[in-house]
């Protein structure tokens, strides 16, 4: 079942459009990671299957409904994000009752368990918490509420390492008891990896790719070697990145069109041949040029 | 995963618990309205005097109109106050739609008002006491009559209706505010303009007329008739704009 | 008693509010707080009037409401005994005050003091008996149409050589009344509220003397109208 179908999905701000024709759809109970650059619009897509804000046109269509007014939408689905807001005279553990009294999924057991194990004070209050705990308390909410669908934007900002770490891991034990749609935004692919089944990628508003992060891994290829040499490869193929790292040694990302015979034959002609994790490839593939930071840089 | 069905009846409920809670501030901030208005009315809300054939008389009245008044301004604030970003946000945080968001709210500013209109018609009480102990009350003269309960019942109504409706146009103004910051400026513009242009035109101000069409009913039951679909107007204006609004922008 | 025990309620009010504003400071039990602040009020508010309406009713000064047309009535009643002169049928209420004077002189100067304009009655006695008695009636003081009257001060009279001097009531300090009223909320139902129109019904004392028989006053053409009673 979908879980949610974009069609053709506009959000324009005055002159700027930060959501251009987006169309792609999202299958039930899988973990999607959604990537993209600052501004590419990840936040106002995941506002608008919120039900906070609306498009400017097209369709956007959560559990078959309109998401914007739909109390059905709203009841089995969750948005977390840092600017998530609690009234000011509620404790963290009358938050966590609220939440109870709103979510019929909710867990609290898991939410307590939670809390105390990220130290929480039950009789602090919400607007006090630093942004790293504000991050951690409102992810507890997201996890424990298990809605059918969970959206988690940017949920670990001004979390440490080792906080980080231990969301990721709830996340994924969780995900795995009790199933759900969850969308996860985030600027540190490198570190959802291995959490997220599918990768959503944003550029400028549009759907720029959408596939599974196994996909994703084996996407595209570096190649590093001479540039006469590496001219011949990279002719048939996209280039998506292109460095010079010696005097004559270039370093390119292309798409992997290539088999594994064809692969060997390069090893032989003296280029290294690696990986590209989805991390850097995604930077490549949203990236406004060709070369990196270190063009600004090159003397001029 | 089948989807459960949503009730709306209960999601309002549980939206009003929440605010309850929520918005325990304006019930302490309403404690400390009525105590400043009894405050004002030790020295007599209302009075007289004569001065005849030698005689000069001077006559002091006290009554809780002063803290009535007080609290009709705690409804329109606390009203006001619940339609800004911030408290139309939090439901946004748990499970509600426009609508739930607008309803729950009438309800919690209907359950304000009671609490509100009934400590208001109590507070004479704690003023009769205050003046007795600490003010020497004793010129105070009381009525032989008892207390009629049927009069204060009837007064607690109107209080609380009165309370009501002027919650019910704070939130209709806060919904505008919200529309556009430019009713800031508009509303209290529109407002003595109109006063302007009727004394210009020499005749009664338009809000003169609308108070006393309120003020001026004496019977209970056409009060209530007015009073209700007066609220009932503002509120499903405020409805319907607060529909259409984006939250967390 | 139980209104002893409203001060100490009170007291522990105060002293929870200044406990709790010590507390805010360092929002410890906030919610706490207001949910108790909003209880003790609550019970502060109904400790007070079931204390106020025990105290309205041990009041000694319960006073009787009269209608505004009663009033009028009494009052006139009143004016028209006076002038026919039945005097023993007068009503002891309207009684301000009551003096006698020996005088024994054929005539006296009647002076009246003051901005005061009183109706004055003459009766003359049937007999010379060398006594001139001097009365001050009132119809009453009646504010909001409950019954202040006990608070006028009558008229003083003098006998000074031969001049009988009337001087207006000694009021300097002005009546002051405290008055509970109807919140305008029952009012515009039950009415008795906004119309001041006349809450105060007071009429200027009559004043009525008895005379001997002979004795006349000198300078009744002073504008000052006597009016005699006749049996």
């Amino acid at each position: 079942m979908k879980v949610i179908e974009c069609t053709d999905l506009t959000k324009s701000y005055l002159r700027k459009r930060v959501l251009d024709q987006l169309t792609f759809s999202i299958e039930e109970n899988k973990i999607t990671g959604l990537i993209g650059r600052n501004g590419a619009g990840k936040t106002t897509l995941l506002k608008i299957i919120a039900g906070y804000i609306k498009q400017t046109s097209g369709e956007m269509s959560v559990f078959s409904q309109k998401p914007f007014n739909s109390l059905l939408v709203s009841a089995h689905s969750i948005f977390v994000d840092d600017q998530m807001s609690f009234p000011s005279p509620l404790q963290l553990h009358e938050i966590l009752d609220a939440a109870g009294s709103f979510y019929p999924n909710w867990n609290m057991p898991l939410a307590k368990r939670l809390f105390d194990y990220f130290s929480f004070d039950p009789k602090h209050y919400h607007n006090r918490l630093s942004k790293g705990k504000t991050s951690t308390f409102n992810s507890i909410i997201g996890l424990a509420a298990r809605a059918p669908l969970t959206i988690f934007d940017e949920p670990t900002t001004g979390m440490d390492a080792a906080v980080r770490k231990d969301f990721y891991r709830a996340l994924l034990k969780d995900y795995l008891a009790y199933p759900r749609t969850i969308i996860l935004s985030s600027h540190h692919l490198e570190e959802i990896e291995d959490l997220l089944e599918d990768v959503l990628l944003l550029k400028d508003g549009k759907n720029h790719l959408h596939v599974s992060i196994e996909e994703l891994k084996e996407w595209a290829i570096g190649f590093k070697g001479a540039e006469e040499a590496l001219m011949n490869w990279t002719k048939d193929t996209k280039v998506y990145y292109k460095n010079q790292i010696g005097r004559n040694t270039v370093y390119a990302v292309v798409k992997n069109v290539f088999s594994e015979q064809e692969l060997q034959q390069a090893k032989a002609e003296n280029i290294e041949i690696t990986a590209v994790c989805p991390s850097d490839l995604c930077i490549y593939l949203t990236g406004e040029t060709k070369g990196g930071i270190d063009d600004v840089f090159v003397d001029r | 995963m089948s989807l459960l069905t949503v009730n709306t009846a209960e999601i309002v409920k549980k939206q009003f618990l929440f605010k309850l809670k929520a918005n325990i501030d304006a019930f302490s901030s309403l404690v400390w309205i009525q105590l400043l208005a009894i405050l004002f009315s030790l020295g007599g809300v209302a009075s007289q005097g004569s001065h005849s054939d030698g005689l000069s008389i001077s006559i002091k009245y006290f009554s809780s109109d002063v803290v009535i008044a007080f609290t009709m301004i705690w409804g329109l604030v606390t009203a006001i106050t619940i339609t800004t970003r911030p408290y139309r946000y939090f439901d946004f945080s748990f499970v509600t739609n426009r609508i739930t968001s607008s309803l729950s709210n009438i309800i919690y500013l209907f359950t304000a008002s009671v609490l509100g209109g009934v400590t208001a018609m109590l507070a004479k009480g704690l003023l009769i006491i205050i003046g007795y102990l600490f003010l020497d009350f004793q010129l105070l003269d009381f009525y032989s009559q008892s207390f009629h309960v049927r009069d204060f019942m009837i007064g607690t109504i109107a209080a609380v209706l009165y309370i009501f409706f002027i919650s019910s146009i704070g939130y209709f103004i806060g919904t505008l505010v919200q529309v556009s910051r430019l009713f800031i400026v508009g509303i209290p513009v529109l407002f003595i303009g109109s006063m302007f242009l009727d004394g210009m035109m020499q005749r009664e101000p338009m809000a003169m007329k609308t108070l006393q069409f309120y003020f001026m009913e004496t019977s209970l039951f056409i009060f209530i008739v007015k009073v209700f679909i007066s609220t009932a107007l503002f509120f499903a204006a405020s409805i319907s704009m607060l529909n259409r609004m984006e939250v967390r922008k | 008693m139980m209104l002893s025990i409203l001060p100490v309620a009170i007291i522990i009010f105060i002293v929870v509010i200044i406990i709790a504003i010590i507390m805010k400071g360092k929002k410890l039990v906030t919610i706490k707080f207001t949910y108790w602040l909003l209880l003790i009020y609550i019970g502060v508010l109904i400790i007070s009037l079931a204390a106020a309406s025990f105290v309205i009713g041990n009041s000694t000064k319960v006073r009787e409401i009269v209608l505004e047309k009663d009033i009028r009535e009494n009052r006139l009643e009143l004016e028209k005994q006076l002038s026919s002169g039945s005097f023993e049928q007068m009503d002891a209420n309207y009684l301000l005050k009551q003096s006698s004077f020996e005088y024994h002189q054929p005539s006296m100067k009647m002076v009246i003091s003051g901005h005061f304009t009183p109706r004055i009655f003459i009766e003359k006695k049937e007999q010379d008996d060398g006594v001139i008695d001097a009365y001050a009636f009132s119809s009453g003081l009646y504010i909001d149409g409950v019954n202040f009257t006990e608070k006028i001060t009558p008229p003083t009279f003098a006998l000074n050589n031969n001049q009988f001097e009337i001087y207006p009531p000694d009021n300097h300090e002005g009546i002051n009344i405290s008055m509970m009223k109807n919140e305008f909320t029952i009012t515009q139902f039950i009415g008795g509220g906004a119309s001041f129109f006349e809450p105060i019904e007071h009429n200027e004392s009559i004043i009525y003397l008895r005379l001997p028989k002979s004795l006349t006053i000198q300078n009744e053409q002073d504008s000052y109208f006597l009016e005699y009673v006749h049996e």
